[in-house]
């Protein structure tokens, strides 16, 4: 009895995934492609840092302390002759990985109790919009300045406590999400034609609200880059001599007067990359809806 | 249409945001100028006995006299408020008789009541107030100031040997009766520390700037000064710019005179574009690291002089640092009382590190290259310095150096409100940085390497000869036996290889070039007295 | 929702006011939530922050002070008479001492704050100078490149980390131009450069929902008909889809003054200024957590008011709402907010 409402639903979805998708491909601009080539760039570095890096990202090269930017060193060395190409390629794993930790917590706890609030509603949804409104009521950078005092400085801390801080936004989007995706005809229809809650609610609530957690979970890891880059510049994020993309801005500011570079390559590898996420996930958004 | 619409919108915020960009110029400059001096850090508290970092006394040393001077250049006392003074042999009585005519910024007079005031006043603290006595004063002192106001007779109850080099001090510096009477509340800001100095605080926004005027009347300079009248600059502006970046600048762009604390680096770039690089090594103790032998593996001394031998402080100097600074020859700084040149007994040898460290027992090496013994690493643990703003280059390059010997130094970091207290209670370190500027080297010694202090070896008591050496140099009051001691400590601590001695610290400021007769004391602290701008 | 009564004005004003009333219930619910958790967070951790931190001997406290302090704390207290001992001082004024430097946190915060006010209003009004114009030029520019240049700004602020927006403006105009000083006290000229960076970091937010507004508004039959009246294009732009365009924006301001707050431990750092920023990150660095506790308490009840006060306003700055008669005004429902996500 249910197979052909299913089937239908199914095949709806798909096809507009398909539709969005090839939309998508289609209204891809130059710039797109830029930042696509970007993130394939980071990708690679988070991936094989050690085929893409000229020099030892840890070795300093005492005949070339702190020289400009050349064919030799392309983002030119700091003060101890360290390549900052090497140490930007070789910070993108601990910078993106942090990020990554940032959004598993914020997207995997948000998500939860989005999906508790919604589908349970009830005690349940005013707890928990509750405190969505008391994490919403601390600008995001503040929350992860408390939480990482609490937990410590360090690079994980400092993670963390981005992901604690994003928590509320991934929860208030699954919220909305699940409960428009609930009223619609074919999820109602499924209930009423016996399906199990918890089942209906793996069989479709997740797959059609996905895509606009999806590109929240794009735009949120672009801003837990500048997060962690932030508490990093600070000084309560990753320990020196690890290459932290924030930490190497940080380090940088002791020698502006004859290296200007050490601060502004950095800082607009973060922009150039966070940027390029930031499009894509757009892109991606857009894609999908309607 | 449009087009005026968004034209007339884009232009307003243009507007609104360069309104007012117009720069001020500072006020125009009579005879010797004004200075603007960019400091590194928050002097936080006027207080004269608990006042211990460098900004507060740099600010006391230009604010405060003291009884005698210490020459920079010839390390000889000299007379300044006191115009002479006597020691007994026994090393328990001082006289000392005041020059006449000296008066406080609140106009009373600097006499002999007013100098006993102050010697018992650091002696012994003011239980009262709360505050503390200064903790380079001998206690107990008692002071009689005669009849006529112009000589006082110091009592010690036990000899002290470092006494009147520590009346040279910036600690030492004489405040009238007003800041000692005030409240400890009062005591700790800046516009209430009235001195007989060269400059008075004029204005003081707590964490922002303090002003300082000149003394008018100023009449009182040591003997040797080239200037013995008023100080040149009409003011000094001290501004706390803790941001590198902003500090040097602002130095650039020609607003700051002078400042403090620059990269090593930055001094050669600021040097060939005509600035002035000055550089002071202040007298006391050099910039050292203590090694704990009861740390892991450097309970056998081989060890700890293997590491002495494996630092090439000739290369670092030359590659990280710049003329202003030198390898340490001893744990004492060249020019210190009693300094003597150690630096034969360390010099770099990894031939000679290697065979230590065979004999040692850590011939087999792991799959990093690091030498091992019994399956185990030899790891040396420290803590990067938090109080010097060179410490990561150089613990980082010290680092590479230990690769050499197959030795890991495991760095690691703190923030400069936990170093202190996380870094030196940690059972497993085995070295730190210690060695600052003192006006006299016993009382340094004292604090780091003698049961009584901080016992920073973890040794007290089990080193009996060292113990005694401390003890007795403290004592001492005749100057050949000072030195014959401090020159024992100096070979114990170094024959031991409790010490690694690394690098002669420096005070470093750049200074514009229309900025003159700019010099530090002997403590490397800046002296603005002399000084002069001109446009 | 109450059930709004369709026939007497009485009932709906009698509405209208419950509804304010538990509205402003529900902010100060909020703001009291907050001061609980982060307290929790803060005070009461396994490790007792406050009294390792005081009992410190690097601590720059004298003895006596640490002492004391240590007794002010009460820690041998269960957490919970700690909270309200705390709870009960903060009604009666006392905000706690630096674990570090001993002085009230009143004093702290008073020393900073004034500056901090005025560099977030001055920000405040970059932001929406900088917003308006992005998203003016967006939608009017005539020129195609122009409006996608315009409309890339957006992503670019959120993409930016404001660090190095700071550093460029201070080195540009500072250090290389001189026309701002770095150090001196210029009065309102002292803030531009650090106002103008939070504003270029933070107005991405509210230039997104402004261009949207504008589109929207744009798209809606009235402008037609106002066309087909023959109302001048610019009347047009600026009286109607201006107005109507603008009012979402409403909704996310409290985001964006406290996303100036927060920014302003970053740019304070940047530009060595010693505002609340720079006593945030002081504090932070050295874990005075009875410093943050206040921080945070007064930022958050910046953002809960302003969210307050934008979101009772709403329903009455909507003309379609006012348009729509009874129906709306007797149940003046809260915009939510837009979906931000920065």
């Amino acid at each position: 009895m249910s197979a052909p409402i299913l089937t239908a639903s199914r095949d709806r979805r798909r096809s507009a995934e398909a539709g969005s998708f090839r939309a998508a491909v289609a209204r891809l601009e130059p710039m797109d492609y830029l930042a696509l080539a970007v993130v394939a760039f980071v990708l690679l570095a988070l991936l094989a840092p050690r085929v893409l890096s000229p020099y030892d990202p840890l070795a300093g090269d005492d005949a070339s302390i702190l020289t400009a930017p050349s064919l030799a060193h392309w983002f030119g060395t700091d003060y101890l002759g360290r390549d900052l190409l090497s140490r930007i390629i070789h910070g993108t794993g601990r910078t993106l990985l942090g990020s990554a930790v940032a959004v598993v917590i914020g997207l995997g706890v948000g998500t939860i109790l989005g999906l508790i609030a919604a589908y349970f509603g009830g005690l349940a949804d005013v707890i928990i919009s509750r405190l969505v409104d008391v994490l919403l009521s601390i600008p995001g950078l503040l929350l992860s300045m408390v939480v990482v005092v609490a937990l410590g400085f360090g690079a994980l801390n400092a993670a963390v406590a981005v992901g604690i801080a994003s928590i509320a936004a991934f929860t208030r989007i699954m919220r909305s999400e699940v409960l428009t995706v609930k009223g619609l005809p074919f999820v109602e229809a499924s209930h009423h034609l016996g399906g199990k809650r918890l089942y209906v609610l793996a069989r479709h609530i997740f797959p059609n609200s996905y895509s606009s957690v999806l590109a929240l979970t794009g735009l949120q890891f672009g801003i837990s880059i500048i997060w962690i880059s932030s508490l990093s510049f600070l000084g309560y994020g990753a320990p020196p001599p690890q290459p932290e993309w924030g930490l190497l801005v940080s380090e940088g500011r002791e020698y502006v007067v004859s290296s200007p570079w050490l601060v502004v390559i950095p800082g607009l590898v973060i922009a150039v990359t966070v940027l390029s996420i930031s499009r894509l996930s757009r892109v991606l958004k857009e894609g999908n809806t309607p | 249409m449009k087009k005026k619409i968004w034209l007339a919108a884009a232009l307003t915020a243009v507007t609104v945001l360069t309104a007012g960009c117009a720069a001020q110029t500072p006020a125009a400059s009579s005879d010797g100028g004004t200075l603007t001096y960019l400091d590194a850090e928050i002097a936080t508290s006027a207080q004269v006995q608990e006042s211990g970092t460098w900004q507060t006394r740099a600010l006391q040393q230009n604010i405060t006299d003291r009884l005698l001077y210490r020459n920079a250049d010839s390390g000889e006392l000299e007379p300044w408020i006191a115009e002479s003074w006597t020691a007994s042999p026994d090393g328990l009585t001082y006289t000392f008789v005041l020059r006449d005519g000296v008066t406080y910024s609140d106009g009373t007079p600097v006499n002999a009541s007013s100098v006993k005031k102050n010697l018992e006043w650091q002696s012994s603290g003011d239980d009262a107030k709360g505050t503390t006595p200064n903790a380079q004063f001998p206690s107990g002192l008692t002071a009689v100031a005669d009849d006529d106001e112009r000589t006082v007779v110091v009592t010690l109850p036990a000899p002290y040997a470092p006494f009147l080099n520590v009346l040279t001090g910036w600690g030492a510096g004489l405040v009238a009766d007003a800041t000692i009477d005030a409240s400890k509340e009062e005591q700790s800001k800046f516009v209430n520390l009235i001195g007989s100095g060269p400059f008075v605080v004029a204005s003081e926004t707590y964490g922002k700037e303090i002003v300082l005027s000149r003394r008018d009347g100023y009449a009182w300079a040591p003997p040797s000064s080239p200037n013995q009248g008023e100080a040149h600059l009409a003011q000094v502006t001290v501004i706390p710019v803790l941001e590198d970046s902003v500090r040097l600048g602002t130095l650039k762009s020609g607003e700051g005179d002078l400042i403090r604390y620059v990269q090593p680096s930055e001094e050669q770039a600021l040097a060939d574009s005509g600035y002035q690089v000055v550089a002071g090594t202040g007298v006391g103790l050099s910039n050292q690291w203590f090694l704990r032998p009861a740390a892991p593996f450097l309970g056998d001394i081989n060890v700890r002089k293997a590491l002495q031998h494996v630092i090439d402080r000739d290369a670092i100097v030359k590659n990280q640092y710049t003329g202003s600074w030198s390898p340490a020859t001893s744990v004492l700084a060249p020019g210190t009382f009693g300094y003597v040149d150690e630096s034969a007994k360390f010099d770099y040898d990894l031939d000679e590190a290697n065979a230590l460290l065979d004999a040692a027992g850590f011939t087999a090496r792991d799959s990093d290259g690091y030498r091992t013994k019994d399956g185990e690493r030899l790891v040396v643990k420290t803590y990067i310095d938090v109080y010097d703003n060179t410490a990561k280059s150089l613990f980082q390059a010290i680092q590479n150096q230990f690769v050499e010997a197959g030795i890991e130094l495991s760095l690691n970091e703190l923030d400069y409100s936990t170093y202190w207290a996380t870094a030196f209670a940690d059972p497993e370190v085995a070295a730190l940085r210690v060695g600052w500027p003192h006006p006299d080297p016993s009382k340094g010694l004292s604090e780091y390497y003698s049961a009584d202090g901080s016992d920073l070896l973890g040794i007290a008591g089990s080193d009996a000869t060292l113990q005694s050496l401390l003890d007795a140099q403290n004592a001492a009051t005749d100057d050949t036996q000072r030195t014959a001691l401090l020159a024992q400590i100096q070979d114990h601590l170094v024959d031991q290889a409790y010490v690694i001695p690394i690098l002669n610290d420096s005070q470093v400021f750049v200074a514009a070039e229309r900025v003159q007769g700019f010099e530090l004391s002997d403590g490397a602290l800046p002296e603005f007295y002399n000084v002069s701008v001109t446009d | 929702m109450p059930q709004a009564p369709h026939h007497l004005t009485i009932g709906i004003a009698v509405a209208a006011r419950n509804y304010v009333a538990r509205r402003i219930a529900q902010a100060v619910l909020v703001v009291a939530l907050v001061y609980t958790i982060v307290f929790f967070t803060l005070f009461v951790l396994p490790g007792d922050p406050i009294e390792n931190k005081l009992t410190s001997p690097l601590n720059p406290l004298p003895p006596a002070s640490a002492e004391a302090l240590l007794a002010y704390y009460q820690l041998d207290k269960s957490p919970f008479e700690q909270f309200t001992i705390t709870v009960g001082r903060l009604f009666s004024g006392d905000l706690g001492y630096s674990l570090v430097s001993g002085r009230p946190v009143s004093e702290l915060i008073a020393q900073g704050v004034s500056d901090t006010i005025v560099l977030a209003a001055m920000a405040f009004v970059f932001t929406l100078a900088l917003s308006l114009t992005i998203a003016l030029t967006t939608v009017f520019a005539p020129w195609s490149g122009l409006r996608n240049a315009a409309a890339s700004l957006p992503i670019i602020s959120i993409s930016t980390p404001s660090f190095l927006i700071g550093f460029l403006l201070l080195s540009v105009f500072s250090f290389q131009l001189g026309w701002v000083s770095s150090i001196r006290d210029q009065g309102l000229v002292s803030y531009i450069l650090p106002a103008a960076t939070l504003a270029i970091a933070v107005n991405g937010v509210l230039s997104e929902v402004l261009i949207q507004g504008l589109r929207k508004a744009r798209a809606e039959p009235f402008v037609t008909v106002l066309r087909a009246k023959g109302t001048s294009e610019g009347a047009i732009a600026i009286r109607h889809i201006l107005k109507n365009g603008a009012i979402p924006a409403i909704t996310v301001l409290a985001l964006v003054v406290g996303e100036l707050l927060a920014g302003a431990v970053v740019v304070e750092t940047v530009f060595s200024r010693r505002g609340l920023g720079f006593v945030t990150y002081e504090s932070v660095r050295d874990q005075d957590t009875p410093v943050i506790l206040i921080v945070v308490i007064l930022v958050s009840t910046v953002y809960v008011v302003i969210n307050l006060i934008t979101d009772l306003l709403y329903p009455s700055l909507d003309p379609r709402i006012l348009r729509h008669g009874s129906k709306a005004a007797g149940a003046p429902v809260p915009a939510r907010r837009q979906k931000v996500t920065a």
